[in-house]
């Protein structure tokens, strides 16, 4: 548990870069002390459940907080600029949680660790990845939905819908676990929770046509449309089984986690640079 | 900061049960956490993102104020900033308790809370 407790410290100190710069300096220390002692009371008191609600908690309140104190400050356009300026970070942070993923997943193919550790390894770091997602995917919203036109700005729309869906469904369903189990456990779970991610990866397709026709990334424009495709690719592997005539790892999670995780983690390096300047019209 | 104490109330849920929480003492972001909860009987939890927006807001109007003064080394975390009331805040706080005792007062009077 120690190495989970670093990862999820880490990925709320990231986090911690939405609040506005005095407010980190003055607080963000004492947050992320406040956050690991807390952590560590409510998994002693509860498992692994207990935390994971613990931190669902911590991060759905982080948003609301974060946002009062940004309007405190009078500064909704410096917000803007910060969530456009962590979209490429916030990117990389999903794809490297996805990639931990694809390597829990291996471990779990391989026997490597007990079944129990290994889908911690794998189930942790997944849903921590479901917290930054909808950022980076406003993050990018910001970025390119006015010069992205129609179908760009659709697939925008859509990434950052099915992201925020993706963790609300989540919250849903650790509340709905304690209150109401049985609906908790209902199959809407699966099929809402598929539907966010479809219009999540069709959005970044839509979005990486548009990004293609228009070369609205600084680089790597097919980028997005890559990460719209491998799991939608995936997804007939999901619902018939492989194909005979591939080798049955291929339609294991972890191709899925760590091709998706690469896709994400070569995206956010690409939202790392600067806009491209706006080019000068051509001499007549 | 500004000394208009009826201005400041009435305090909300969160900031009274901060104020009441370092009544007693001063304490870090954690052990006001858990004194909320512990004083509550767990009916409100304060996440840390609210607990530490309340701080900034009850130390900007002057209610709170962070402190060089350290517990018992042995319980001592250096990293750890602690609070504590300030006059003004606790003025505030036993104003607020005040208004409280009066609605209570006021509930007892109509038999609101009378055996049900």
């Amino acid at each position: 548990m120690p190495a989970v407790f670093r990862l999820a410290g880490q990925v709320y100190g990231v986090l911690l870069r939405l609040y506005p710069r005095p407010f980190q300096a003055d607080h963000a220390a004492q947050m992320r002390l406040t956050f690991g002692d807390a952590g560590r009371a409510a998994y002693q008191r509860g498992g692994a459940g207990w935390l994971a609600a613990f931190w669902l908690a911590t991060v759905l309140d982080l948003f609301p907080s974060a946002l009062a104190e940004w309007l405190r400050l009078g500064g909704l356009t410096m917000l803007k600029s910060r969530l456009i300026a962590l979209a490429g970070p916030l990117t990389i942070l999903v794809g490297a949680l996805w990639l931990a993923a694809a390597l829990g997943s291996r471990a779990l193919e391989l026997r490597l660790l007990s079944d129990d550790t290994a889908v911690g390894f794998v189930a942790i770091p997944f849903f921590l990845s479901l917290l930054p997602l909808p950022l980076a995917a406003l993050g990018a919203y910001l970025r390119f939905a006015p010069r992205a036109g129609g179908l760009g700005r659709l697939g925008l729309a859509l990434s950052l819908g099915g992201g925020a869906a993706v963790l609300v469904m989540v919250g849903l369903s650790f509340g709905l676990g304690g209150a109401a189990p049985s609906v908790a456990s209902g199959a809407w779970v699966n099929i809402a929770a598929l539907l966010c991610f479809v219009a999540l990866r069709v959005g970044y397709g839509l979005f990486g046509v548009a990004a293609l026709r228009g070369r609205l990334l600084p680089r790597g424009n097919a980028l997005p449309l890559l990460l719209g495709l491998t799991v939608i690719l995936a997804l007939p592997f999901e619902w018939f089984g492989a194909p005979a005539l591939l080798p049955g790892q291929w339609s294991s999670p972890v191709w899925h986690f760590a091709l998706s995780g690469a896709a994400w983690v070569l995206l956010g390096l690409a939202l790392l640079r600067p806009a491209r300047a706006p080019q000068p019209a051509a001499a007549a | 900061m500004t000394d208009d104490l009826q201005s400041l109330l009435p305090l909300t849920p969160t900031v009274f049960h901060m104020l009441l929480a370092l009544a007693d003492g001063e304490k870090h972001g954690y052990g006001i956490m858990q004194a909320v909860a512990a004083e509550t009987h767990g009916q409100m939890h304060i996440r840390t993102g609210s607990l530490y927006g309340a701080l900034q807001r009850m130390t900007a109007a002057g209610l709170i104020a962070a402190t060089t003064e350290r517990p018992d080394p042995a319980l001592d975390d250096e990293r750890r900033r602690y609070y504590a009331l300030t006059h003004f805040g606790r003025r505030v706080l036993a104003a607020e308790a005040a208004r409280l005792a009066q609605a209570l007062a006021v509930l007892h009077g109509k038999h609101v809370l009378g055996g049900a």
